[in-house]
């Protein structure tokens, strides 16, 4: 996933991970011995998950097109970026093909986006069912880098936290509260 | 617990809304050591925070809980296991002993090999105020070896989406010799740190091939200089001097005789595309092949300086054989180059049967100059946003050490011009003589 998804800013990063440790439940997450970053990543998918997808049902269906600027993502964009992103870092993580799906353009109506972004993440959490540490060193292709698979568990991670710190923000801009403050 | 998430996603979004319009404000730079003992090899990196940024480290009040980050801190290094990956005669080390810890930003310890690992090995202080994103997670990762004479090499794969954004500046420490400083991209292939002077050849000699081939810029001025070239002596000249000439500046480069900043290598790309222009619409015009030689040795001090630009980093990995690595990557190069040339020459000659000759060498020709000209004004776009040099004692010592070198280069070629022409001359008065000589009765 690339860098350029969005601009935005460490702080925000900074409060990501207040809200990352209420809702991780890390401690408990990490105290497994046994594969521990096979069980890391996918306690963060049972959680991000929940959470972005909460934040795109969220957003108002004549709002997906918006966007701070012109050089960042429409929320619908943003939207269909985590779904390719989901698609393509769980298949290679989890050594499953990745399914040939429609192509569909990010100016679909919002629950056609929303069905495939719930969709990406069902594929994740069976992708990455039966993950162990037995294999986190091998090295995976995706697109043209080439990594280990402890260390695109690591993107993934990472991408999922910027990606639902972005959402919130557009929520804000558009005078929307973020579902996790409403529980 | 409510009230404070609602809070925290209140001030998160107008965070986040104020700096939407800013660049990703990201340290992707990692700071280590590799050092070389009798029975092990120590790395020890500094990677920023915000490269960790999917391990849940926890947070208190906007700062990391030093004290509660124990697990977080494991699945870090158990991560970064897989981050950074040390070879040994090509094969894969494994880590016999992991040690990681949260540390400030106002942290020194990273100034000397012996304080790093001391520090990364101590249990982080609870007490020091992190806050969130600005420190940096310090690991010392031990790999035992058969020798130390062993040919070494490091990767990193950390944060390797990144592309060349992330990296890792790490000094190596070998055993008996020198320690030098490497720049390692994160999603390379691995890098030799002391490589024998065989891997150094074979690696430099590929790296050189690889060059000439994909320098798609350098391709199409060889091609321009080639066009209307049929004479196999005439070849020989125009390769040859093309090849002595960027020589000269590629060494020159290496030896850091080259002027240096930020100007020069945008500079010298736009000064390639110039080349490539002039010698399309020299062809164009009609070209006078019997000073073509001059042409490419002229333009090959650019393109020299062009080849030094590619090897930059890579001469790195040389180890202690920079002379050889340099020899080696102009040998790739001239491999390269004459693999194309006997692709390139029967090609033309197909083209010469099919096309009359003067309209094949307009038609092709124009096609480069356009293409050069096309890269000439999206090269100057970039160079206009170069800082240029301020005039002061070095850059002008700089600039008049170059303009000698070319006023040099200029009088040494029109001697040679003379000297050829005169001999040319002279051949041609002996044949006329003989001629002469062979119809007197």
């Amino acid at each position: 996933m690339s860098a350029n998804v969005l601009t935005w800013s460490r702080d925000a990063r900074g409060l990501m991970a207040i809200l990352l440790s209420i809702s991780l439940s890390s401690g408990q997450v990490l105290a497994q011995d046994a594969n521990k970053v096979a069980n890391f990543v996918r306690a963060a998918l049972t959680a991000r998950s929940k959470e972005i997808t909460a934040a795109t049902v969220e957003m108002p269906a004549d709002k997906f097109g918006f966007r701070p600027s012109t050089q960042d993502m429409t929320f619908g964009q943003l939207t269909l970026h985590v779904a390719v992103g989901n698609y393509l870092y769980c298949s290679k993580i989890g050594g499953v093909a990745e399914p040939t799906l429609p192509e569909i353009s990010d100016t679909e109506p919002k629950e056609k986006l929303i069905e495939r972004l719930k969709a990406s993440f069902a594929f994740c959490t069976a992708a990455l069912a039966k993950l162990d540490d037995s294999n986190k060193s091998e090295v995976l292709t995706l697109g043209d880098t080439r990594t280990s698979r402890a260390m695109a568990i690591l993107t993934l991670t990472g991408t999922w936290s910027d990606h639902f710190a972005i959402q919130t923000a557009y929520l804000q801009a558009n005078g929307l509260t973020p579902p996790a403050s409403k529980n | 617990m409510r009230r404070a998430v609602a809070a925290l996603f209140a001030l998160l979004g107008m965070v986040c809304w104020s700096a939407a319009a800013h660049d990703l404000p990201m340290n992707s730079i990692m700071n280590g050591f590799v050092k070389v003992q009798p029975h092990q090899i120590d790395l020890v990196v500094r990677v920023p925070l915000d490269l960790l940024r999917g391990v849940p480290f926890p947070v208190k009040d906007s700062r990391y809980d030093v004290a509660a980050s124990g697990p977080a801190a494991e699945l870090a290094l158990l991560l970064l296991e897989d981050g950074f990956v040390v070879f040994e005669d090509g094969v894969r080390l494994t880590a016999a002993s992991s040690k990681g810890r949260l540390s400030p930003p106002s942290d020194r310890s990273f100034e000397s090999y012996e304080a790093a690992a001391a520090h990364a090995d101590q249990a982080p202080d609870a007490t020091a105020p992190i806050s969130y994103d600005k420190g940096s997670f310090d690991v010392h990762f031990i790999y035992p070896i058969a020798s130390p004479q062993s040919v070494f090499g490091i990767q990193t794969q950390v944060a390797a989406d990144l592309g060349s954004g992330a990296m890792l500046i790490v000094r190596y420490i070998p055993l008996e010799d020198q320690s030098r400083a490497l720049i390692i991209h994160s999603g390379d292939a691995p890098g030799a740190l002391n490589p024998t002077w065989y891997h150094a050849a074979g690696d430099f000699i590929l790296l050189g091939i690889d060059h000439i081939l994909t320098g798609i810029d350098h391709l199409l001025f060889l091609f321009c200089l080639v066009i209307p070239v049929r004479r196999l002596g005439r070849l020989v000249a125009v390769i040859t001097a093309f090849t002595l000439a960027h020589s000269i500046t590629l060494f020159a480069s290496a030896f850091h005789l080259a002027p240096q900043g930020a100007w020069f290598a945008p500079f010298v790309e736009m000064a390639i595309a110039a080349t490539i222009v002039y010698t399309a619409i020299e062809n164009v015009v009609g070209a006078n092949l019997r000073r073509r030689w001059l042409v490419a040795g002229t333009f090959g001090l650019v393109h020299g300086f062009g080849f030094s630009n590619a090897l930059g980093q890579s001469l790195q990995f040389a180890g202690s054989h920079l002379l050889l690595s340099l020899f080696s990557f102009n040998i790739g190069i001239e491999i390269g180059q004459l693999g194309v040339l006997a692709i390139m020459m029967p090609a033309l000659m197909v083209f010469r049967r099919l096309v009359p000759e003067r309209t094949g060498i307009i038609v092709l020709s124009t096609v480069a100059a356009l293409v050069g000209f096309y890269w000439f004004v999206e090269r100057w776009q970039v160079l206009k946003q170069v800082e240029w040099p301020r005039l002061n004692g070095d850059t002008a010592f700089t600039a008049a050490r170059w303009a000698a070198v070319v006023l040099l280069a200029i009088v040494a070629a029109w001697i040679l011009s003379k000297w050829t022409a005169h001999r040319v001359e002279r051949r041609g008065r002996a044949l006329d003589g003989a001629r002469q000589a062979d119809r007197a009765p």
